[in-house]
């Protein structure tokens, strides 16, 4: 047997390269085999012989087989299998060590987690910024309600200035004598009111629009000293002038019966006035029973009554409601916290007593 | 959340539980321990102590007095005495942990694939009262394929015969699973067996067990030589005509001769498994061959014998010994990607 250090030296002094690949083929060579009986002996394929004698490790199945390819060929050619599996292995450094990762199957219908959490996270940051905003909205409302009183103090003064002009044309429009009388009662519990119909063209009126505008917005303001604004004018005032700039400010009442685009283009103003004692839900139908107005009036709250034909009214407190036609009182409608329905707002038959119709 | 403390403080083992040999890799430090299974149990005053371990034990092997017993605790790849082995287990995971008492590791243990689900079940539940966290097991040929480097979760068939102590594995494997595989309980204890039996025939010599290996190993051959008588040992026995120790010579070609059953048995195992195979795989194992891992691919020769009987080109892994416990130490380096080459615990 030559070793394979003896061999590789020979390999080199001949002018060849000390591969491994070299030496093999010289010891096949020396021997008088070639590579078909060699691979007929071995089981060993011959292309995979003729890479390991070419030193082409990129055609050799692995690193396992390769290196038991070396062990059988070198110690069938009577060389130290050892020394040339150690010198395989430091030249096929390329054939690397088998990298293991068994199939696995796809994940199916899993959520992808990291996608799914980034996204989550996101829309939750969104909708809580969201919710946010829109809540420090809302806490600054109350600021902002709060701001209008004094903001709407302008619109109040020239509300007053308007309501000069208004007070003054009223009675002249069409229910001067009325309401003159109304003032001039004896007993006058009544405020000095006065009603502005909203229209339904409101810039067609150069005088109205300003009060009704704005006066919804005064009411909380001024309920609370309705009432009491009303009793301090009694006892001071005995004969209250309904043409007074300042008394009209604080205790006008505007409760406005809306009229139809159809009707009359006055005021809407008729003969029949309701005034509340005590808080009262009221409801004027029309002649078609068709609902007019609905609202809650407030103590001292007056409504006015249009001029029309066949309206009738409701009412949830009939004693709490005082009806006054022509300025004077009529018989009451019924008990404190009577309901009242069809009550027909028909001056003569209101001064008759005889209004209250069947339910 | 207990156990996981422990964890922390335990290293994670793999263990090639063998008939012949126990090999231990431990999580980033290799294969740390090799010792014989071999269990030496004193008897003192009726109770039963465990002596030696390993090594040690190994040398009292059949050399023992009464009141100790030298046990090997595994027989043909399972365990044969539950206990004991229960206790070789404890050593070595006391072993690699320098004694410390409460190491939990989590341990992979590998079985024969021909081993029952009851025997498979015993040498988890001696893991886990060994004090092991948690015990994977895996099939032999599949651990010995991975630690012979064979490319087994790639769709190409591998083929691998483990040779062992007490088991013989024909697998052939694919795409991380085994496809095909035999075991059959033949391996270097019969051939110990066989050694024996035929001098015993011949000689009328009676050799031990020890004895026997060491002629297996150092003239051992899977087929005579070509011409002569080969290689030839002293070696000493008790002579059976007239009780006394003797010495004589041995040669290979009679060795050779002994281990012709055994051999047949491990060449008729690797047939049927071929006969088994499906004609893609076995175009595959045609292309590149068989690869012998395990002690038994060290006997001389049996490499040619199997070519020369199959027709196929084959292999000796480097380190054959070492094989089944580097391939199991890899899957606890790479528990999550070879999880699933890991059989699901019973």
């Amino acid at each position: 047997m030559v070793s394979l250090p003896e061999q590789m030296r020979g390999a080199e002094e001949a002018g060849e390269s000390s591969g491994l690949g070299r030496v093999l083929r010289r010891a096949r060579l020396a021997s008088g085999l070639d590579i078909a009986d060699v691979a007929q002996r071995l089981r060993i394929r011959p292309e995979y012989l003729e890479a390991l004698e070419a030193g082409d490790h990129a055609k050799l199945p692995g690193r396992v087989y390769a290196i038991g390819f070396v062990r059988t060929y070198s110690t069938f050619l009577g060389l130290d299998s050892a020394v040339a599996i150690e010198r395989f292995k430091s030249e096929a450094v390329s054939l690397d060590h088998t990298h293991l990762l068994p199939p696995t199957p796809p994940p199916e219908g899993r959520v992808p987690g990291g996608a799914l959490l980034f996204v989550s996270l996101v829309s939750a940051v969104v909708l809580y910024g969201g919710w946010w905003v829109m809540s420090a909205e809302e806490r600054r409302m109350p600021e902002i309600v709060a701001e209008v009183p004094a903001r709407l103090q302008q619109l109040v003064d020239a509300v007053a200035q308007a309501r000069e002009a208004v007070v003054v044309r009223l009675p002249r429009s069409e229910a001067a004598p009325p309401v003159g009388a109304a003032s001039a009662a004896p007993t006058p519990p009544v405020p000095p009111v006065v009603a502005a119909a909203p229209q339904p063209q409101p810039l067609a009126q150069p005088a109205s629009p300003i009060p009704v505008a704005a006066l919804p917005d005064q009411r909380p303001a001024d309920e609370s000293e309705n009432a009491e604004m009303a009793e301090d004018e009694e006892s001071a005032r005995p004969a209250p002038e309904p043409a007074t700039a300042s008394a009209p400010a604080q205790n006008i009442v505007v409760a406005a019966v809306p009229t139809a685009p159809s009707a009359t283009t006055d005021s809407g103003a008729g003969r029949i006035l309701l005034r509340a004692r005590e808080e009262n839900w009221v409801q004027v139908r029309d002649g078609a029973n068709a609902p007019l107005m609905t609202r809650v009036l407030k103590p001292g709250d007056v409504l006015k009554v249009p001029d029309r034909n066949g309206l009738t009214l409701m009412t949830g407190n009939a004693g709490g409601l005082d009806v006054l036609v022509d300025g004077e009182a009529v018989p009451s409608l019924g008990a404190p916290g009577q309901v009242r329905r069809n009550v027909a707002l028909d001056a003569d038959k209101l001064k008759a007593g005889t209004a209250i119709g069947r339910p | 959340m207990f156990s996981k403390v422990l964890g922390w403080l335990s290293a994670d083992m793999a263990i090639d539980l063998g008939t012949a040999n126990t090999l231990v890799y431990v999580k980033g430090r290799g294969i740390v321990l090799n010792e014989p299974s071999v269990v030496a149990i004193a008897n003192v005053r009726g109770k039963k102590t465990v002596l030696a371990v390993g090594d040690e034990a190994k040398l009292m092997l059949g050399r023992t007095p009464g009141n100790i017993s030298a046990i090997r605790p595994l027989r043909d790849g399972v365990i044969a005495d539950f206990e004991v082995a229960e206790e070789m287990i404890k050593h070595f995971i006391r072993k690699v942990h320098n004694r410390r008492s409460f190491a939990s590791p989590q341990i992979i243990v590998c079985v024969p694939s021909g081993s029952t689900a009851v025997e498979r079940r015993a040498i988890q539940e001696s893991a886990e009262s060994a004090g092991a966290r948690r015990v994977f097991l895996i099939e032999e040929p599949m651990a010995a394929a991975i630690g012979a480097g064979l490319p087994v979760t790639e769709p190409t068939g591998s083929m691998v015969v483990d040779i062992g102590g007490g088991t013989t594995e024909v697998a052939v494997l694919s795409l991380g699973g085994i496809v095909y595989s035999r075991s059959v309980r033949v391996g270097g204890d019969k051939m110990d067996e066989a050694i024996i039996a035929y001098i015993r025939r011949n000689h009328n010599l009676l050799v031990g067990e020890g004895s026997s290996e060491r002629i297996k190993k150092e003239i051992g051959s899977a087929c005579p030589p070509d011409e002569g008588e080969g290689r030839t040992m002293h070696i000493k026995g008790r002579d059976l005509m007239n009780g006394v120790p003797k010495e004589l010579v041995i040669s290979e070609r009679q060795i050779a001769e002994s281990l012709a059953e055994p051999i047949s048995a491990i060449i008729e195992a690797v047939k049927v498994a071929l006969e088994h195979t499906a004609p893609e795989l076995a175009a595959d194992i045609v292309d590149k061959g068989i690869v012998l891992t395990g002690g038994g691919a060290l006997l001389g020769n049996l490499d040619l014998v199997l070519r020369h009987a199959t027709g196929l080109p084959v292999s000796i892994a480097d380190d054959p010994l070492s094989c089944v416990a580097l391939g199991t130490g890899r899957c606890l380096e790479e528990m999550g990607t070879l999880r699933s080459v890991l059989i699901p615990s019973y």
